[in-house]
């Protein structure tokens, strides 16, 4: 087995393991946020299609958001239902919307 | 006493469990060769068959079957009580393969399990052993002969036919038959219904009585001639028109060649205009009508530049499970990657259409392979090619001059420019030839009718 291949592998069982005992062991992470963030980490690493999600993410990350942007953009991530693909796409345009509406607000 | 003994380690291989586990949650194609070849019996771990179901269970919903998609599973089922669990999962998915090596570990797996079936058997007969005071020993060790037969020379779907079995078969064949004779006389007017898949011309319908699942079918054309436009005509008739379910393999074709092909077949617009966008705004809505009739149908294509025989097993048992697939078409098979490049092409092809013909009968699917033909209309390696399959036909223009000096030709409605040669049909008569009419603009085959004696 190839090295990269190899470590990929085992970085995305560590991360899906450490995600899911953040729910299960001390409740830092609800279920909803569980469930959420082992889909980003498939989408992620076994490259299934993102619709541009990831993309997304980064940008959310690396910008200053405003504190209500922020909340919201985590609640619609949540909202997302990933095994319908109009709901995922409706909700990425929405969390696109909502950052290019935090990039005004940081303009003004 | 026996029944109290703990299992010997060597029939417990509990390693070879978890990396065939792990590799199902690693590659789908691993995944595909466990499903196929391996029950949730076959794991002497209870919970290593609970995680086997699960994955194979996610992998029939067409869920790609993840480590995350697992957990997942499992948690939603109430199945993830403690952080012990996701250890637990964590250390089985953590026992990694190279993934060509499944079928290696697979062979573990099933090895060590056929000889814990062994090993209950033996303690079976020795509890009858002991047991049993008036024992009628003929009785018992016929049936410990027949069990064990099973266990060492019978793989689970091999079945051998008892005579009473294949008299009771070949009545009820003949009933069948007979009994719609008499309805086909009575209430189609004369009209055969078909046994298996239509295959879009009426006289090859009235030959062969469709394509039968188990079937294996040659088409042979020389380059050019209409390979690609026959297998879709096959694909509209079967998939578009009929409902079925159809896996296309297509070996050259892009994505948006083949959707634009079929943009002109089911809109009956020339090819050419469909392609350099020439076409008015009625034509436009007749194509966006084709369409809505593709989204309705049961075709899935699957364009693989790099195909190969075993690649084609895979896909094929994968859509089967997933997609319960009737027919599979491989356009073309001469395009298919060489595994061992010291073959010569005709033990290429011979090896192809043999796996092929194994694949048809184990999933009963019909399978359409396209082979193209020499120049002068011969096929490589064609007696191999036909003593394996089912039905063989080639397809062939018919020359200008034909056209011209046949008086037979000129009987039908349209002029045939086309014909269609059935070489071998191990089901009916050989030997015939099919006139048709190929609207190579359109990308259209259909039937010529025979309008005068």
């Amino acid at each position: 087995m190839e090295a990269a291949d190899l470590n990929r592998k085992k970085v995305y069982d560590a991360v899906a393991t450490l995600v899911t005992n953040l729910h299960m062991q001390n409740g830092r992470l609800s279920r909803e946020e569980m469930h959420c963030l082992l889909t980003i980490l498939d989408l992620t690493v076994m490259g299934k299609n993102d619709y541009g999600l990831i993309a997304l993410l980064r940008e959310w990350k690396s910008e200053d958001i405003d504190s209500e942007i922020d909340d919201i953009v985590k609640a619609t991530l949540l909202s997302i239902d990933f095994t319908n693909i109009d709901s995922q796409q409706r909700n990425i345009e929405t969390i696109r919307d909502l950052l290019r509406y935090n990039k005004k607000l940081r303009e003004r | 006493m026996l029944e109290e003994m703990d299992l010997k380690p060597h029939l417990i291989d509990l390693e070879s469990e978890r990396r065939v586990l792990s590799s199902m949650l690693h590659s789908e194609e691993a995944c595909i060769e466990a499903c196929n070849s391996l029950q949730s019996s076959d794991f002497y771990s209870p919970q290593h068959a609970t995680v086997f179901e699960l994955t194979s269970s996610l992998y029939e919903r067409e869920i790609r079957p993840t480590y995350v998609e697992l957990i997942k599973e499992a948690h939603n089922l109430g199945m993830l009580t403690s952080s012990r669990d996701i250890d637990d999962l964590r250390f089985i998915a953590e026992h990694y393969i190279y993934d060509g090596n499944i079928k290696y570990w697979l062979q573990k797996v099933r090895d060590r399990s056929r000889l814990r079936k062994y090993e209950g058997f033996l303690r079976r007969n020795y509890q009858v052993l002991n047991e049993e005071t008036d024992q009628d020993v003929e009785q018992i060790l016929m049936a410990a002969e027949e069990e064990l037969t099973n266990l060492t020379a019978l793989e689970i779907d091999d079945h051998v036919d008892e005579p009473d079995e294949l008299a009771k078969l070949g009545y009820e064949e003949v009933e069948r038959r007979f009994l719609r004779y008499k309805d086909i006389k009575e209430r189609h007017h004369g009209v055969i219904p078909l046994d298996g898949l239509p295959t879009g011309f009426y006289n090859l319908n009235k030959v062969t009585l469709g394509y039968k699942p188990g079937d294996l079918i040659i088409l042979g054309a020389q380059t050019g001639h209409g390979k690609t436009s026959f297998a879709l005509h096959t694909a509209n008739a079967i998939a578009v028109k009929d409902k079925n379910t159809i896996l296309y393999l297509n070996t050259e074709m892009s994505r948006p060649q083949i959707a634009l092909r079929w943009g002109s077949i089911l809109s009956g617009i020339e090819h050419e205009r469909v392609r350099s966008g020439e076409i008015n705004e009625s034509e436009l809505s007749q194509i966006l009508k084709g369409y809505s009739d593709l989204r309705q149908s049961g075709f899935y294509s699957y364009p693989c530049p790099n195909l190969t025989p075993e690649k084609t097993i895979s896909i094929a048992r994968k859509f089967k499970a997933q997609k319960r697939i009737d027919m599979m078409i491989i356009d073309y098979v001469g395009r298919m990657d060489k595994q061992d490049p010291r073959l010569q092409e005709w033990q290429v092809l011979e090896q192809i259409v043999k796996t092929q013909k194994m694949l048809a009968q184990n999933l009963q699917i019909v399978v359409m392979c396209l082979v193209q033909l020499n120049p002068d209309g011969s096929l490589q390696g064609a007696k191999r090619m036909k003593n394996e399959c089912d039905l063989m036909l080639k397809l062939s223009p018919i020359s200008k001059e034909e056209q011209e000096e046949s008086e037979e030709l000129k009987k039908f409605d349209t002029m045939p420019n086309y014909a269609i040669f059935i070489d071998k049909n191990r089901d009916g008569q050989s030997g015939i030839r099919i006139p048709i009419h190929f609207d190579l603009q359109r990308q259209i085959m259909k039937d010529v009718k025979r309008v005068s004696i």
